[in-house]
């Protein structure tokens, strides 16, 4: 016997079919039950149950990612937990606005990806193309902005691992031997003390480029600059910290220009000793936190910088790599909405992608300031 | 149908709502200006209080309200089967256990590790400025 509709039963309309048609299957091939929607499979009651159904199995599926990350944040946490100074300084080879941008555009796409469920519910497949598209291209976005912030971190040798030029392991010397004088050398030449905007010496100014060439002995100078500054007089009246990699790393003392006078620091600024200052026995200078710098950290924390970069590795590279398989997701459903398969009886998918899409979201907002606002 | 069930009348609600625009529209900026305040916080300037773990602990509060919404509104939990509340709600419990007790398993161990070279408690004491001046 004929069925009532060209497909076969249990398929998804063809695509010549008008998405508000959706076919009903007939029962010529002895169902014995009367006909229902083509996309019902048969261990359901109801469209409804299915829907629902397969909502419940994508929130365990989530809830699996959460529990995946979760590892990854309890590890950050030890890390952290451990070696707060190596944190707070290696943090600073971070870009925060580019966290901040990749922040914004996640959410936008989150945005966007929200309004395409809502347009497959409401039938709209001219919107709900457009939307994929839109969060295909924030997810594309978004790893561009990773693609920049990796380049420019292998650009300065901060791989993670063993291969960190900030690791004395690194070119696979003997971490226990003291290290020779000519490795002494070759590690500060290539330690670089990124900068924090609010490292800033009195005066306001930018004062620690890689490889600053004016040397170590200028802290003098940003006095006289405070008048040029554009800064609100409240901001940054810290004690400027020597630590210039071609300066003695170790033993210089910390040199407050403004000793004896009304700026003078509230608290003693940190001396360097041999072997570092450790970090907690410092208190906020007044107007910020405290600054830290490559040559303040311990010697075994100096050893210990890629303990950071490595977890900045693995959480963003896992993460980029969902992202990756969010916009391959994207680009299914595109490719399913142009063939007209979502209606507001049918938009399972769509919704299920944009769970997805909306998890990688949610991981990177609790990935952004735990890597990128550490102060 | 004859199927029908007390159950798919929730399914059915599940089912059909689409969340009005204006809505989507309104947590997007709150989500922005989270993201704005998150920065902020962690990078107020002249906060006497700005110390590490207080700006970590503003910051991750902020993240979790903007996780609410999006979970709330732009996953369509809040008019969804409660059980799938239950199940975020448990994952996230399961992690902050995760979590907690390996902080306070490596805080107890954490003097057993090997104190760094060099360090010792008393010549924390400030200098006295004595390097040379520029």
């Amino acid at each position: 016997m004929a069925t009532t509709a060209s497909d076969t039963h249990g398929h998804d309309p063809s695509p010549g079919h008008d998405a508000h048609d959706h076919a009903k299957v007939g029962h010529g091939d002895g169902h014995g039950h009367e006909a229902h929607p083509a996309h019902l499979a048969h261990h359901f009651d109801t469209p409804e149950q299915q829907f629902g159904t397969s909502k419940l199995g994508m929130w365990t599926f989530l809830a699996t990612e959460v529990l995946m990350f979760g590892g990854l944040f309890v590890a950050y946490s030890v890390l952290r937990h451990n070696n707060p100074e190596v944190f707070l300084w290696a943090h600073k080879a971070l870009d925060w606005k580019w966290g901040a941008i990749d922040t914004a555009i996640l959410l936008a796409s989150s945005y966007t990806m929200a309004w395409g469920v809502r347009a497959a519910q409401l039938n709209q497949r001219g919107l709900l193309m457009f939307m994929l598209a839109l969060t295909f291209a924030g997810g594309l976005g978004f790893m561009g902005i990773k693609a920049i912030e990796y380049e420019a971190k292998w650009r300065h040798h901060l791989f993670p691992g063993k291969l960190n030029v900030l690791n004395v392991e690194y070119k696979g010397q003997n971490f226990k031997a003291p290290l020779t004088a000519e490795q002494i050398a070759n590690q500060k030449e290539h330690t670089i003390d990124y900068v924090d905007s609010h490292d800033k010496p009195a005066g306001g100014e930018h004062t620690m480029p890689a490889k600053q060439e004016s040397g170590n002995g200028e802290s003098s100078t940003h006095g006289d600059s405070s008048a040029e500054v554009h800064t609100p007089p409240v901001a940054h009246d810290a004690p400027p910290v020597i630590a210039s990699v071609h300066a003695e790393l170790i033993g210089t003392p910390v040199i407050d220009p403004h000793e004896g006078t009304a700026n003078a620091a509230k608290i003693k600024p940190p001396v360097t000793i041999p072997g570092g200052v450790k970090l907690d026995a410092l208190e906020p200078h007044q107007g910020g936190h405290a600054i830290v710098t490559y040559g303040m950290l311990h010697t075994p924390d100096q050893k210990k910088i890629n303990a950071f970069f490595s977890i900045y590795f693995m959480m963003t590279g896992l993460h980029g790599f969902h992202v990756l398989v969010g916009m391959g997701v994207m680009v299914w459903l595109f490719i399913r909405a142009t063939r007209g398969e979502f209606h507001s009886e049918y938009y399972t998918p769509v919704d299920l992608g944009g769970l997805y899409w909306h998890l990688v979201d949610l991981i990177w907002i609790f990935l952004f300031p735990l890597l990128y606002l550490i102060h | 149908m004859a199927h029908q069930v007390s159950n798919s009348e929730a399914h059915e609600k599940q089912h059909h709502h689409a969340v009005p625009l204006w809505l989507l529209t309104v947590v997007f900026i709150a989500l922005l200006l989270l993201t704005g305040a998150t920065v902020w916080v962690t990078r107020l300037d002249g906060n006497q209080v700005n110390v590490p773990s207080f700006n970590i602990l503003m910051a991750l509060l902020i993240a979790f309200v903007k996780a609410v919404l999006v979970c709330l509104i732009f996953m369509h939990l809040r008019w969804d089967s409660p059980f799938n509340t239950v199940i975020i709600i448990c994952s996230l419990l399961f992690v902050s256990l995760f979590i907690a007790f390996t902080i306070i398993d490596s805080s107890m161990y954490k003097s057993t590790l090997t104190p760094p070279s060099g360090f010792t408690p008393s010549e924390q004491i400030a200098g006295d400025g004595a390097a040379p001046a520029h």
